[in-house]
């Protein structure tokens, strides 16, 4: 029997238009572990996440979450069964307030009993409730991040796909963005996240993958690619 | 050209002022009601509805047949708006959707080929010739006396009521989740269905509003005005006039905007009978060489 993969990625191969973006991409995780997507600009690691999410049309493979075929399902519908996907460069609703971005995001997840509630946002993220009245395109880049994420969780997600969540922050507000995965990790939640900074991922990820051209090079622990400095220097020139 | 005396003789005898200002008020009310729909539309969906008048005919053939049935108006204007919305909420999902994104010469074609489609059908079904359904008999009362002059209770009704629906609408957008969801989806429809909402049913909703506030404006007007085939036509090219002086996508504006032209209307049938659909492109053409994103939308003044 194969291991029990909560998310499992066969063959996706994805193009914009006419050209291929991801060649038989293959990735997999299990329950309540961080995996961390690496690989430069203009990798395929955006395209990756948007594919999982429903938001760029999947060519050809499958993605099995909990052993169910999700490729060809709307955004809405993988939402809907527990893949809750924050995007690159947060895409708040800008002339909304807090709470209202909060509140569009709020929604029952079809496989689970209990629902996340406005407080139970708020006390993970009290930031955001000193904020909950101002039009979010008044944040800063810090909390608009932390919103987006908030916005996301308040559907109750099983996975949670987070594109460069570090992207564009001060060191010091990145410090807090890995605070907060953190704490998410102790709710037991899946977190795939895409990232460049690969030191905020050595603070938080148990895994680590690195995609080149589309593909995938890379696939183990996350310590195995701190060790392997051959492989940091010949994908992420570190 | 502008006859000045019938003004001042018109505006110096009260009951001359109240008559046209009522006149004025619900010509702007009506044209409040599709211009709103219009904008509504354009504002999330950033679709110009060109088959808007459409509906508006629909909702008044619509409510002409329900009271020859039923003779009740409320269920007459309340039938307008429900199958004005229902043939909306078709229109997009089958045809209008189809063109999202695309060229506006697409959406101006799909919309063209609905009004003479429909205009036709309407033909078909209830003739070519001028229908009236008269004052339908709950306003069959004394008129009310205001500053000497007379105000049917039919007139003060639609009045009225078209600010009502025009609150509740404003209401719905910006109060309630289904307006919070519309709004986001009109910056960012994607990221709002990567949130798990079902876009394309809040856009057929939405739609199917704005056919709806057209559909009951004409359903309302039925009594005082007299219904036909292409009928639609002239209250769309009003409705453009008022969404390019409030702005498009502004229902304070389209408020404001409408009643410019209605008061100017009834004014003008007085003032200068010849140039009042002249007076109107020329409030239109300086609203738009002095703040060409209209009155009521905040913009770069270049």
């Amino acid at each position: 029997m194969s291991e029990n993969y909560y998310l499992k990625v066969n063959n996706l191969n994805v193009f914009y238009d006419n050209s291929q973006i991801l060649f038989d991409l293959s990735l997999s995780t299990k329950k309540g572990k961080t995996l961390a997507l690496l690989g430069r600009n203009g990798a395929g690691k955006s395209t990756t996440l948007k594919s999982l999410a429903g938001l760029t049309p999947i060519k050809s493979g499958s993605v099995l979450l909990d052993n169910q075929n999700i490729e060809n399902l709307k955004p809405y519908n993988i939402s809907r069964l527990g893949i809750g996907y924050v995007p690159e460069d947060r895409q708040v609703f800008k002339l909304h307030s807090v709470e209202e971005n909060l509140l569009i995001g709020a929604k029952k997840n079809l496989k689970r009993e209990e629902e996340i509630h406005l407080s139970g946002v708020y006390d993970f993220f009290p930031l955001l409730y000193d904020l909950r009245n101002r039009n979010a395109g008044l944040l800063s880049g810090g909390e608009q991040q932390m919103l987006s994420i908030a916005r996301t969780l308040m559907g109750n997600p099983d996975i949670l796909l987070l594109d460069e969540p570090s992207e564009g922050l001060a060191p010091i507000i990145v410090q807090d963005i890995a605070k907060l995965i953190k704490n998410l990790q102790n709710t037991n939640v899946t977190i795939i996240i895409a990232e460049q900074n690969i030191r905020f991922c050595f603070a938080i990820a148990d895994h680590a993958a690195i995609i080149d051209k589309g593909s995938i090079v890379f696939e183990n622990s996350i310590d195995e690619l701190r060790k392997d400095t051959k492989t940091l220097k010949k994908y992420l020139a570190v | 050209m502008i006859d000045v005396d019938a003004l001042l003789n018109c505006f110096g005898v009260a009951s001359c002022a109240v008559n046209q200002l009522t006149s004025g008020l619900i010509i702007g009310m009506l044209l409040f009601l599709v211009a709103s729909g219009l904008t509504l539309i354009f504002g999330v969906l950033n679709v110009i509805n060109f088959a808007h008048g459409t509906f508006y005919m629909l909702g008044a053939y619509f409510a002409f047949s329900t009271y020859l049935l039923t003779e009740s108006y409320l269920l007459s204007a309340l039938i307008g708006a429900l199958g004005a919305g229902f043939f909306g909420i078709l229109f997009e999902r089958f045809l209008i959707s189809k063109v999202y994104g695309q060229d506006i010469l697409m959406q101006l074609l799909v919309c063209y080929a609905f009004i003479l489609i429909t205009d036709d059908l309407v033909k078909i079904i209830w003739g070519s010739e001028y229908l009236s359904m008269g004052v339908p008999d709950e306003f069959r009362l004394p008129p009310f006396r205001v500053f000497g002059g007379f105000v049917p209770p039919l007139y003060a009704f639609l009045i009225i009521l078209s600010l009502v629906i025009g609150v509740i609408t404003i209401f719905l957008i910006s109060k309630t989740r289904f307006g919070s969801i519309v709004r986001a989806a009109a910056e960012n429809a994607k990221m709002v269905s990567a949130l798990g909402i079902r876009v394309p049913l809040y856009f057929a909703l939405l739609f199917g509003l704005g056919c709806a506030l057209a559909g009951i404006a004409g359903a309302l007007g039925a009594p005082v005005r007299s219904l036909t085939p292409g009928m639609g036509f002239g209250i769309l090219i009003e409705s453009f006039i008022v969404t390019v002086i409030g702005g498009m996508g502004s229902i304070p504006g389209a408020l404001i905007a409408a009643l410019i032209l209605g008061i100017t209307r009834s004014i003008g049938s007085v003032g200068f009978p010849l140039f009042v659909d002249g007076m109107m492109f020329v409030i239109m053409a300086l609203v738009l060489i002095f703040k060409p994103t209209g009155l009521f939308v905040k913009g770069s003044s270049k």
